[in-house]
């Protein structure tokens, strides 16, 4: 009689669980220009910028990256120098997204950021990721600044 | 040979005749030295004289029946500083009233337009006191006095404020730029200045009073008014030689009595043409300035929409006071509006006299205006033209106007990022105040927000559009064609600022910018 109610209980959880699992299927969403949403509205998506191989203070240049998701001007990064990390967020919809990055550096005796020479910005300049709508995609990008050379990992947290 | 003789004897008579007709010249007779030993001379009739010893003094004496005036004159002794006094008899002896000396050598001495009642004058002849003494027992002077009619002329010794000769309203008074040099003349700043010096009275007050010397040949002339305290009211500035000195418009708000001081500038005197100095007086209906209003203490107060004024002298600086309703404050449009000769000025300072704003936007002739000052009164509005410009018969006009414009947050001076004016709402309204202008709005939300920025630029302007980092370094410029909007979108890390700048050099227009959270 004890491992009857035992079976009973396992299906009754089995059943629970399944049923929670049914809600959170992804709902189709149709695509739009991300929100950069204030901070305490929930995002999934990350992305983290910064360049290494920076050989001296004087190189590390206030910048910040210019973000496009699926080709639409979604923002910048915050601003900090190259070597520091910088960070944008958004809430996409789940699905497949392209992130294109266009590098803005400070010209100090201008007094504004100006985009840097197309020989200069990190190549790829590009780079596809997956989104979720329970999870944050965090997409981080390590640019080689002697070789202008991008690196991009991603990691579903 | 009967019609020779003839001849000859009527050019000898001619010769005769002629000579006869010279003036008789008399020697003076030593001694002399003291004011008791003077020989009696008459007016009209020169007397020769010699510098016998290097303190010699030659006194001479002359009477006088009738209010005239003098003309004295002692010619020059080659290489001798003449000079001389002129003194009059008094009840316990002489008392000297003019010292006549221009402190050159070889050079001849003159004091004329010397105002004399009946009495006993005495001239005294002597080795001026700048160069060494010297005699010379060879050479004679000779000392000659004329007179002529006294009638509209100073009445000298008027050369101190205490010694001002009384002066009708509106009646000119003549005098001469005569001797060159007053010894007796101490001031610290104008030592030896041979002043002349007027006196006239006011009894209803408020007057305005307007004050003209007129121009001498060879005279470059200074025209100071001071009240009765010693305070300076007026002081002209230089304008040339041979040109009149003309106080236009001075306040006068106390009754009493108030002084002009002529004088001729660099120590030149011109013994031959007069100057005539006329006051007259006018009621105040506070539509024109009250000068002296030189200054942020003395401006002149806007009682109404407008006031008049005039630059004049050169470098004429006019403030005025505005106190408006209430010490609120408050959207006023300022203009001033010059003649045509001028290239005005303005510039608006608070109650503490710090400068706040200045404007020089047009050329001359061209309405100057400060369109969205934003202030509590009173305030103080200083005018001026450029350098070297006065007009003293055209008015430029002050008009002060309280506006109201809403949703308005461009407060001037914000052309800096530490000026910014601080954006409390969503939207921004601001002016193209001036050519150039630039106009900083500081931006600050909780945390990182994207904002969406509608601009629309003023009718005749196009303007650029930034958006800073909290720094103030660009990160974006939009262009806004005059009269259209533009719309773009930034992320503010929390603090940002927004810069506004016009694209030609028009202005007074409003611009208008929406801050959205979505497009």
């Amino acid at each position: 009689m004890k491992t009857v109610k035992q079976y009973v209980i396992v299906v009754l959880a089995a059943a629970v669980s399944c049923l929670l699992s049914c809600t959170s299927v992804p709902k189709y969403e149709s695509p739009v220009e991300p929100i950069i949403a204030p901070v305490e509205v929930n995002v999934n998506f990350r992305f983290i910028a910064h360049d290494i191989s920076i050989a001296n203070p004087d190189d590390d240049k206030r910048c910040y990256y210019k973000v496009f998701i699926d080709k639409i001007d979604a923002g910048r990064t915050t601003i900090g120098l190259e070597s520091q990390k910088k960070y944008f967020e958004a809430k996409l919809s789940p699905n497949t997204h392209l992130v294109v990055i266009e590098k803005w550096v400070l010209d100090e005796r201008e007094g504004e950021y100006k985009k840097v020479n197309n020989i200069l910005q990190p190549k790829p300049n590009y780079y596809y990721f997956e989104t979720k709508s329970n999870a944050v995609t965090e997409v981080i990008m390590v640019n080689d600044k002697k070789t202008n050379t991008a690196q991009y990992s991603v990691s579903i947290k | 040979m009967a019609k020779i003789q003839l001849s000859l004897s009527m050019v000898l008579c001619c010769i005769m005749l002629l000579s006869s007709c010279k003036k008789e010249t008399l020697l003076e007779i030593e001694p002399n030295d003291t004011y008791t030993q003077a020989n009696l001379i008459s007016v009209g009739k020169p007397v020769n004289g010699f510098i016998n010893t290097e303190s010699d003094f030659d006194f001479y004496m002359v009477d006088v029946n009738e209010p005239v005036l003098f003309d004295i004159s002692v010619s020059a002794i080659k290489g001798v500083n003449i000079s001389f006094t002129v003194w009059k008899a008094g009840d316990d002896g002489i008392v000297p009233l003019k010292y006549v000396d221009d402190m050159r050598k070889s050079a001849p001495e003159r004091l004329r337009g010397f105002k004399v009642e009946p009495g006993r004058y005495y001239v005294s002849v002597s080795h001026g006191d700048k160069d060494q003494r010297i005699k010379n027992t060879e050479n004679a002077y000779t000392l000659l006095i004329n007179q002529e009619d006294a009638e509209g002329f100073e009445s000298e010794p008027n050369d101190t404020i205490l010694s001002a000769n009384p002066i009708p309203v509106g009646v000119p008074v003549r005098g001469y730029y005569s001797p060159a040099f007053n010894k007796a003349n101490t001031n610290a700043v104008n030592p030896n200045r041979e002043e002349d010096w007027f006196m006239f009275y006011v009894e209803e007050v408020p007057v305005v009073c307007d004050v003209e010397v007129t121009g001498v040949p060879g005279i470059e002339s200074q025209l100071d008014i001071v009240d009765a305290q010693g305070t300076v009211l007026f002081s002209s500035n230089p304008q040339g030689q041979g040109v009149s000195q003309i106080a236009k418009g001075i306040g006068l708000s106390v009754a009493g009595n108030y002084y002009i001081m002529v004088a001729a500038r660099n120590y030149s005197a011109n013994n031959e043409t007069p100057y005539s100095v006329t006051v007259t007086i006018r009621g105040y209906d506070n539509t024109t300035e009250i000068e002296p209003n030189n200054i942020l203490q003395s401006a002149t107060p806007i009682v109404t929409d407008t006031i008049m004024g005039r630059i004049y002298p050169d470098s004429d600086v006019d403030f005025y006071s505005y106190s408006g309703d209430s010490s609120e404050n408050k959207w006023y449009r300022v203009e001033v509006t010059p003649p045509m000769t001028l290239d005005i000025l303005f510039a608006i300072y608070n109650t503490k006299g710090e400068e706040l704003y200045s404007v020089n936007n047009e050329s001359t002739g061209q309405k100057e205006l400060h369109p969205n000052l934003f202030i509590g009164t009173p305030f103080y509005v200083k005018v001026w033209a450029k350098r070297g410009q006065l007009d003293l018969d055209n008015y430029y006009t002050v008009a002060i106007v309280p506006v109201n414009i809403s949703d308005m947050i461009d407060i001037e001076p914000n052309d800096t990022k530490e000026q910014a004016n601080t954006v409390q709402g969503n939207s921004i309204t601001g002016y193209v105040s001036k050519k150039a202008d630039a106009d900083y709005f500081i931006l600050q939300y909780k945390g990182r927000q994207k904002k969406y920025f509608v601009v629309t630029a003023p009718e005749k302007i196009p303007v650029s559009f930034s958006v800073t980092d909290s720094l103030g370094y660009i990160l974006q410029t939009v262009k806004v064609k005059a009269g259209k909007s533009a719309t773009f979108h930034e992320i503010i890390d929390g603090k940002g600022y927004c810069i506004v700048k016009p694209l030609n050099d028009t202005y007074d227009g409003i611009y208008h910018i929406e801050i959205r959270d979505k497009p």
